[in-house]
């Protein structure tokens, strides 16, 4: 560019101390004083929130703690912990823990197929939508409908059973299979369990780029390769969360146990339920100390979870 | 016969057609970029050639043999994405190892190849590094590592700077050209960045709509553009309405001031065309040969270049100088000059019309 | 490549098929047997049995109370809170989320139980207050209530509606009941379908608290017949379905949509 007729060497110097003093911070920019922030008026507004919590979930859960601590007259013992390592006892939490485990694993198997099926699967759009809705549902479905159904189909006198008599001469019954056993519980379980995992695991499924794919089978490998050493271990703090979830919404699941077998298996809810419901075992502190053991297993089961979760989320954004 | 072949290749999802017809030559070792909007079709080819889409017709061949019937992890081509799409559960080292240990290749080779290739991209203390601890320029550097550990017979990026910050971007192409010169591998570029384009391929080719408009060397692409879209595509371009004074000795009439375009004007006198001059062109000052005057309505500071903006008339015309501290700047308001060669000047009929005669020196125009 | 394409998609297909079955099939199974009351004949006749019991409306009726409870009170509660803190504190917001999913981890029989102890006793005797059980369900419900309302907050951008309506001179009234309420009205309704089809057939909390509601009778009349349970099982997954079914059609296209998440009770 051609210099203008009236430049000169200096006016250009000038100019930008010119510009530089407009610029320049003053008496308006200063820092005005902050107001102190009013703290205590919106504290206020959560009080509602937190005194029903605490009223109806704290104290309760608290309570229970306590009570585990404390004999028929209130005094503090451990007699109640001595208590829980009876063997009747212990093995009602082996058996829980069994049908937890076994309905985590199930159901997260077969939640994880169809959540893969329904997002990576390459089928037509709707039937995503439709899957997520039925998922929502059947996961809802739990508790007594749902044992009067699994009542309705693998019953003594139940639809699949006489199907399966009157078509394939198969005797369910008469091979050992009882609806009311442990395998017949499960099976029930496993019914709302595999919604659950398939709600809970398909965003897991979606955050995984496809680009990993591609990137993989452009160097060669071929998807079995993709996925185990891809797929599989990128998933795998997502799947061990699902699990976790899983087993912590079975070992809970006091209604659907209740319905379908009355009693007859001895799982932990069941127990703490007759303690409840003063049954011939009565014996309410033993009923905190069984409580107690279950919040420590599902605080366990919460913090796994969100350390498993927290993992996912570094991988899988 | 060149390495890479493309021969009419069609593309269509359903009743889109995406890439209509595109046919190519790529030599060995060169460097090719793909350049346009979205929507034009780049990605798809590029990802027609690494395998990830279908070839709707047309034949796509490396090295003279046919690939649509190879399945994308047999072709050999290593392929750098957009968001690295590096494996989260892989550190830096193993994740260039991957392609090796698909291919069988033994541990100490592999382990040799690594750390070859973390020498290349001077990454060497990052091994054991995950990509979540990565900048993002870091991440596309394993990454390019990771697709030329296998030594693959073609390079294909697609955008691989588009989700970087610009200064990284600048380093990052620099570099990605110099690995690529010193390993002599044919690559193809997509980008949407014509100056990243123009600064380090050895040809460009621009495409639209599907088709390829024109590609050529850098060089020919911005100084004689086949077309007007690769014209205005391509740096900053003054379009100008103007109307034909005198056809014969090319002269036209811009504002009311006229000048000559230094060669004959296909059209008649009084008829509507456009004249395209690049902003680097114009120099303030009376010197001509030809001369603009108007009002200088902005004056932008884009860096090292100095953009004055000028009204002419009722149209706009951007002067572009190199920055110097010693000059002062016009002042908005002022009365200025412009002069340029009457070479500078391309004339097109408004609206995309094919140039006219003996506008610009033999190039391909759009390919078939 | 569309050999492989092919493969999973046979395989999906696959794996949804044997779900629908595994899922239809107690569907169809139960169905099937309500129709069985009456010998050899297929018959509504399990559920003409139901209807007329007055028993089944006594106990739905005490149940669908208990939800419109329930919905009142959880709202009243949540949704107040959870605009307060958008606007007031977010940084409690963790905090807040974190008593939401709570309930998920303390199951209706630990809340059962401790609910009894805590308010078995004086000062606290309430036990035997129907709201006590009104209180369980709340609780119960927190975690889908706050869910719902925090979608529908975070899809209207509250501060920025806020701003803007006090930039316009609004007061906080006319925010919250002209601006808030109206743009929260799909998370709402997702929040009430969803809290009902919880109370409705809730069992755990029912029966340990001694209450006639629907949840118990079912599972008594499970204990003595055969055809009405599977009619009743029927009837409630209709009325689940019908919920969730509402909540998604009333969500669908539309940002905000509440999450359905599920599970045991």
């Amino acid at each position: 560019m051609t210099a203008q007729p009236e430049a000169s060497g200096s006016a250009a110097p000038e100019r930008l101390r010119a510009v530089q003093a407009r610029n320049a911070p003053g008496p308006r920019d200063a820092i005005a004083k902050r107001a102190p922030r009013k703290w205590s008026l919106a504290w206020l507004g959560l009080v509602p929130f937190f005194l029903f919590a605490f009223a109806f979930m704290l104290l309760p859960t608290v309570s229970i703690v306590t009570g585990s601590f404390q004999d028929g007259q209130g005094a503090f013992t451990l007699v109640n912990f001595a208590h829980l390592f009876r063997a009747d006892i212990l093995g009602s939490y082996l058996i829980t823990i069994k049908v937890s485990a076994t309905t985590a694993l199930l159901g997260g198997l077969l939640g994880f197929l169809i959540a893969y099926a329904i997002t990576l699967g390459g089928l037509p759009k709707p039937f995503r939508s439709f899957m997520s809705t039925f998922s929502g549902v059947a996961s809802n479905f739990a508790g007594v409908p749902l044992a009067f159904a699994f009542i309705s189909t693998l019953g003594r006198v139940g639809f699949v059973t006489v199907l399966l008599r009157t078509l394939f001469g198969i005797d369910l019954y008469g091979a050992g299979f009882n609806l009311y056993s442990f395998w017949g519980l499960s099976l029930t379980y496993t019914y709302f369990q595999i919604p659950l995992m398939v709600l809970i695991i398909t965003p897991a499924i979606d955050g995984m780029k496809k680009e990993w794919r591609e990137a993989a089978e452009n160097l060669g490998a071929s998807a079995l390769q993709y996925w185990l050493r891809v797929g599989v271990p990128v998933l795998l703090p997502a799947l061990l969360a699902a699990f976790i979830l899983l087993f912590g919404n079975a070992f809970g699941a006091y209604a659907t146990a209740y319905a379908l077998t009355g009693g007859l298996i001895n799982l932990v809810p069941i127990l703490i339920g007759a303690q409840i419901r003063g049954n011939v075992l009565h014996d309410s502190q033993l009923g905190y100390a069984l409580a107690f053991g279950m919040v420590i297993v599902m605080t366990l089961s919460i913090l796994a979870y969100s350390w498993f979760q927290k993992l996912s989320s570094r991988w899988v954004k | 016969m060149a390495f890479l072949e493309l021969h009419e290749v069609v593309k269509s999802f359903g009743r889109n057609t995406v890439v209509r017809g595109l046919s190519l030559s790529v030599e060995k070792g060169e460097f090719l970029s793909f350049l346009g909007g979205s929507g034009c079709g780049k990605t798809t080819t590029l990802r027609m050639i690494a395998g990830f889409e279908t070839v709707t017709a047309g034949a796509i061949l490396l090295d003279g043999s046919d690939l649509s019937r190879v399945p994308p992890n047999k072709r050999n081509l290593g392929m750098v994405f957009q968001n690295y799409a590096l494996f989260p559960n892989m550190t830096v080292a193993r994740n260039i190892a991957f392609g090796l240990k698909i291919a069988g290749k033994k541990g100490g080779e592999v382990a040799k190849r690594v750390e070859e290739m973390l020498e290349l991209i001077h990454m060497g203390d990052f091994a054991e590094r995950y990509p979540h601890q990565l900048s993002g320029g870091q991440q596309q550097r394993v990454a390019l590592a990771r697709a030329l550990a296998r030594r693959p017979s073609a390079l294909l990026l697609d955008e691989p700077l588009s989700a970087l910050d610009a200064k990284i971007r600048l380093r990052l192409r620099d570099d990605i050209r110099a690995i690529q010169r010193a390993l002599g591998i044919t690559t193809i570029y997509v980008t949407h960045d014509q100056e990243e384009a123009l600064s380090i391929s050895d040809r460009v080719a621009v495409m639209r709509e599907g088709r390829i408009e024109q590609i050529g060397a850098p060089f020919e692409i911005y100084n004689a553009p086949g077309t007007p879209y690769v014209a205005t595509f391509i740096g900053t371009l003054n379009v100008l309405a103007a109307t034909v004074k005198d056809p014969s000795k090319g002269e036209v009439v811009v504002e009311g001031q006229t000048f000559g375009t230094g060669k004959p004007i296909g059209d008649n006198a009084g008829g509507d065309i456009r004249v395209s001059i690049r902003p680097e062109a114009l120099t303030a000052g009376d010197a001509g040969p030809n001369r603009l005057k108007g009002t200088v309505q902005n004056v932008k500071f884009l860096g090292s270049i100095v953009r004055v903006v000028i009204r002419v008339g009722s149209q706009f015309v951007s002067m572009d100088g190199f920055n110097d501290p010693s000059l002062v700047p016009p002042r908005i308001g002022e009365e200025l000059s412009m002069s340029f060669a009457p070479q500078a000047c391309m004339v097109t009929k408004p609206e995309a019309a094919p140039l006219p005669i003996a506008a610009v020196d033999e190039e391909e125009t759009a390919e078939a | 490549m569309s050999s492989r394409r092919g493969s999973r998609l046979v395989f999906s297909w696959i794996w949804i098929a044997l779900g629908l079955v595994y899922f239809f099939l107690p569907l169809l199974a139960t169905f099937l047997f309500s129709l069985r009351a009456k010998k050899g004949v297929l018959s509504f006749l399990a559920y003409q049995h139901v209807f007329a019991d007055p028993k089944f409306l006594q106990t739905f009726g005490f149940s669908f109370e208990m939800a419109i409870l329930t919905v009142i009170i959880g709202l009243a509660l949540i949704v107040p809170t959870a605009i307060w803190i958008y606007l007031k504190l977010p940084r409690v917001k963790p905090v807040i989320e974190f008593f939401t999913l709570l309930p998920f981890v303390i199951p209706p029989i630990i809340l059962a139980f401790g609910l009894i102890r805590t308010y078995s006793r004086p000062p606290f005797a309430f036990v035997s207050s129907p709201l006590l059980l009104v209180a369980g369900y709340v609780i119960i419900s927190f975690p889908y209530i706050y869910k719902s309302v925090d979608a529908g907050l975070r899809a209207m951008d509250l501060r920025g509606l806020t701003e803007a309506a006090q930039s316009l001179g609004a007061g906080w009234p006319t925010l919250l009941f002209m601006v808030i309420i109206p743009n929260l009205k799909t998370a709402l309704l997702s929040a009430l379908f969803l809290t009902f089809a919880i109370v409705i057939g809730e069992l755990t909390l029912a029966v340990l608290l001694a209450w006639p509601a629907f949840g118990p009778y079912m599972a008594l009349m499970g204990r003595n017949l055969a055809y009405e349970p599977a009619a009743l099982a029927i009837l409630s997954f209709g009325l689940t379905w019908g919920a969730i079914g509402l909540i998604q059609a009333i969500t669908r296209g539309r940002p905000g949509g509440g999450s359905n998440l599920g599970g045991t009770h």
